[in-house]
C-alpha cells in the first residue's frame, strides 16, 4: 500500500510540474522573477538619475532650492526603494521608484540641457526656412506658367514678408521658440497659397527623354535598381531554393543583354540598345516575382 | 524497482512522443503536400495577432498592451499590411487623429493635386494623390529630402521601392505595402500613347 | 490489479500533458508582430533591458503622421533617431507626449520596453525585412 502511494505522489508530480510548464506564463514563480529584474533595472537607472545623471549635476549646480528639495526627496525615494527591493517588497520598491520618476520629471525639465535643445531649435529653424524658399520659388514658378492675377494674389506677400522679417529677428535675438512659431506660421501661408494655386489639378509625368542617349541612361539606371535588389537578396541568402537557379540565370543572362545593348550603343542603334534592357528588365522582375516578392 | 521501471516507461514513451512531434512540426514548414493552398499567406485567424503571441513582444508589458484586433473592429479592412484601410477609416471619421500634438481641432493643409506618372512597360500609369496624402504628412516630411518638388527629378523604379527608397519610405513599412499593384497603377494607358518621345 | 490500472491512467495523465506542453514548446512563434511595429534597440540590449516597440497603428489611430515626422522631429528611419531615456525624461521624442498629460508616463517602463530580448532594430514585417528573410518565416532558427 505504501509502494502505491508512493506511485501515485510521484505521478502527480509530475503531472503538477507539467501543469505549472503550461500555463507557466503567469505562474507566481516566473512573474517574481520576471518583476524583481524590471525592479532591478528601475533602480539602478534611477541611481544614475538622481546620484550621476547630467540633470542632477545642473540642479546640484543651481540656487534653485526648490529643485534642490525635488531632488533631495527623490533621492530619498530611491534610497528607500533600494531597500525594499532587497527586502523582495516589490510593490513598495515599485511605489517609491515611479514617485522618484515622477519628481526627476518635473525637475528635468526645468533643466533641460539648453545647448543641445536650442541646438535641435535652431535646426528645426533652418530646415522650416529652406521649406518656405523652396515652396516661394515653386509658387513664383507656377505663377508664372499660369499668369493668372488670380493665382499671384493667392500668395500674400506683404504679410509673409513681414512673417519672416520678424522670424529673423527673433532668431537673431535667440528668441528661438517665437522665431519658430512665426517661421511656421509664414510656412502655413505658402503651404495654403501652393494647395489653393495647384487646386485639383492633375499634372502628367510623361517618359518623354530629350533624345535617345537620355533614355538609354534612364534604361540602364533602371535595370541597375533590379539588379541591386537581386544582388541584395542573394548576399542575405534569401532566395529559396527552388528559384536560387532561375534567378541566377536571369542575371547572367541580363548581364549578357547589358553588353549586347552597349555594343549595339557604340554602333549608334539606341532604339534596339533600350528595347533590348527593357526586355531585359521585365525579365529581372520576373525573376523577383519569382522569389517570392509581391509586387 | 518497479518504479524505476515505470520511470523508465513514462520517459520512453514522452521521447517517442516528442520525436513524433518534432515530425509534425518539421513536416508543417516544408510542406509535401502538393495541394496545400496559400501555405504562406497568412490566413485570417492569424492576421493581427495579440502582442503576447506575435513572437516580437515579451515580459509583462506584452500582456498589458492592446490588441490590434480589438482597435481594429470597427474600421474597414484592406487586403495588405495592418489590414486596415486607414485612408477610408480617415473619411468616415471612423478615427480622428490629431494634426497638431495639444489641438484637437486643428486642421490639414490638403493640397489637392494628381500627379500621374507615365510608366514604361504595359503596366497601367502611376496617380499619385497629394489629397490622401497631405491629409496625414506635412509637406516638408517629403519634399526636398525624398522626392524634389520638380518635374523630370525623381527617379523611381519598383526596385527602388522595395528597397525603401522614394515611395517606399512609407509604403511596405507603416503605409500599405506594394504587394496590391492597382491601388498605384491605376490609370490604363491609352492605346494611341507613344513610346517615349525621340526627338 | 488495481494498482497497476491507476498506475497505467496517470501514467496516462501525465504523458498528455507532456505532449501539450511539447506543443508549446515546440510552437516557436514566427515572429508575426502588428505590421509597421518598429523595434529599437539601439541602447536597451547594453542597459540589460527588453528593447523598445513602437506600434505605429496605435499612434496613427491618434495623430497624424505629421504631428511626430515633422513638429517632434522623428527621422523616418528604425534606428535613426538618437533618442535615450534621459531625451524622454527631458520631454523630447517619446517625452513630448508620454510626460503624464497627453499620455501616461515614463515610471511604465515594461509597456515600451516589451520587446524580446536581442531583437536587432528594425521595421517589422516591412517589405525590406522580408525581402532578406525567407518569406513565410519559417522556425525559429
Amino acid at each position: 500500500m505504501a509502494r502505491n502511494g508512493s506511485y501515485m505522489v510521484s505521478h502527480i508530480c509530475a503531472v503538477l510540474m507539467a501543469f505549472i510548464l503550461l500555463f507557466g506564463d503567469s505562474a507566481t514563480a516566473v512573474a517574481d522573477i520576471d518583476k524583481s529584474g524590471s525592479i532591478y533595472n528601475k533602480v539602478k537607472f534611477l541611481d544614475w538619475l538622481v546620484n550621476s545623471s547630467p540633470v542632477s549635476i545642473r540642479v546640484k549646480n543651481s540656487n534653485d532650492d526648490e529643485a534642490k528639495q525635488q531632488l533631495k526627496r527623490a533621492r530619498e525615494m530611491w534610497e528607500q526603494s533600494v531597500e525594499h527591493s532587497e527586502k523582495s517588497e516589490y510593490k513598495l520598491a515599485e511605489a517609491h521608484i515611479n514617485e522618484a520618476l515622477k519628481l526627476m520629471t518635473g525637475v528635468s525639465r526645468k533643466f533641460r540641457d539648453q545647448d543641445r535643445v536650442n541646438q535641435a531649435r535652431r535646426e528645426l529653424y533652418k530646415q522650416v526656412k529652406d521649406h518656405v524658399d523652396m515652396f516661394v520659388v515653386a509658387f513664383d514658378r507656377i505663377a508664372e506658367e499660369k499668369d493668372d492675377d488670380h493665382i499671384r494674389k493667392m500668395l500674400d506677400r506683404n504679410k509673409l514678408a513681414s512673417l519672416i522679417s520678424s522670424a529673423e529677428s527673433k532668431y537673431a535675438d535667440d528668441d528661438l521658440v517665437m522665431a519658430n512659431h512665426l517661421m511656421r506660421q509664414a510656412a502655413d501661408i505658402v503651404d495654403h497659397a501652393l494647395s489653393d494655386a495647384r487646386h485639383e489639378e492633375i499634372l502628367l509625368r510623361e517618359l518623354s527623354f530629350d533624345n535617345l542617349q537620355e533614355e538609354y541612361a534612364y534604361e540602364v539606371q533602371r535595370n541597375e535598381s533590379y539588379v541591386m535588389i537581386i544582388d541584395l537578396m542573394q548576399k542575405k541568402a534569401a532566395t529559396s531554393q527552388a528559384s536560387a537557379g532561375y534567378v541566377e540565370k536571369m542575371i547572367e543572362a541580363n548581364a549578357k543583354r547589358r553588353e549586347e545593348a552597349e555594343v549595339l550603343v557604340k554602333n549608334g542603334d539606341y532604339e534596339q540598345g533600350i528595347t533590348l534592357l527593357e526586355k531585359s528588365t521585365d525579365k529581372l522582375s520576373r525573376a523577383l516575382r519569382v522569389s517570392g516578392i509581391p509586387f | 524497482m518497479s518504479i524505476v521501471r515505470n520511470l523508465i516507461i513514462n520517459t520512453l514513451s514522452a521521447a517517442i512522443v516528442f520525436a513524433l512531434l518534432l515530425l509534425l512540426v518539421n513536416k508543417e514548414s516544408h510542406s509535401a503536400d502538393p495541394n496545400q493552398f496559400n501555405r504562406l499567406l497568412a490566413p485570417p485567424s492569424k492576421r493581427n495577432p495579440p502582442p503576447t503571441h506575435d513572437g516580437i513582444h515579451d515580459g509583462p508589458g506584452a500582456s498589458m498592451l492592446q490588441t490590434p484586433k480589438s482597435a481594429f473592429d470597427t474600421l474597414p479592412r484592406s487586403k495588405s499590411g495592418n489590414y486596415v484601410d486607414w485612408v477610408k477609416s480617415l473619411e468616415e471619421n471612423k478615427i480622428e487623429p490629431r494634426y497638431d500634438k495639444t489641438d484637437p481641432d486643428a486642421k490639414p493643409i490638403v493640397m489637392d493635386l494628381n500627379i500621374v506618372h507615365e510608366v514604361k512597360g504595359s503596366m497601367p500609369n502611376v496617380v499619385y494623390p497629394h489629397k490622401q496624402h497631405t491629409e496625414w504628412l506635412d509637406c516638408s516630411n517629403c519634399h526636398p529630402d525624398i522626392f524634389l518638388p520638380q518635374k523630370g527629378a525623381n527617379n523611381i523604379s519598383m526596385a527602388a521601392i522595395l528597397l525603401g527608397e522614394k515611395c517606399g519610405v512609407c509604403h511596405g513599412k507603416v503605409a500599405f505595402p506594394v504587394s496590391e499593384c492597382r491601388r498605384c497603377h491605376s490609370q490604363p494607358k491609352k492605346k494611341s500613347t507613344p513610346k517615349a518621345a525621340t526627338k | 490489479m488495481k494498482t497497476y490500472d491507476e498506475n497505467i491512467v496517470l501514467a496516462i495523465v501525465l504523458l498528455f500533458c507532456m505532449v501539450l506542453v511539447a506543443v508549446d514548446l515546440l510552437t516557436a512563434r514566427d515572429a508575426h508582430a502588428e505590421y509597421g511595429d518598429v523595434v529599437i534597440n539601439n541602447y536597451s540590449d547594453a542597459a540589460d533591458m527588453r528593447p523598445v516597440v513602437f506600434p505605429h497603428w496605435f499612434h496613427r489611430v491618434r495623430f497624424r503622421c505629421k504631428v511626430c515626422h515633422a513638429d517632434l522631429g522623428f527621422k523616418f528611419e528604425a534606428g535613426g533617431n538618437d533618442i535615450n531615456m534621459l531625451k524622454i525624461i527631458d520631454g523630447e521624442y517619446c517625452g513630448a507626449c508620454h510626460d503624464g498629460d497627453i499620455a501616461w508616463s515614463v515610471e511604465n517602463c515594461d509597456l515600451c520596453h516589451s520587446g524580446a530580448p536581442g531583437t536587432p532594430t528594425q521595421v517589422h514585417e516591412s517589405t525590406l525585412q522580408k525581402l532578406v528573410a525567407p518569406a513565410g518565416g519559417g522556425r525559429a532558427e
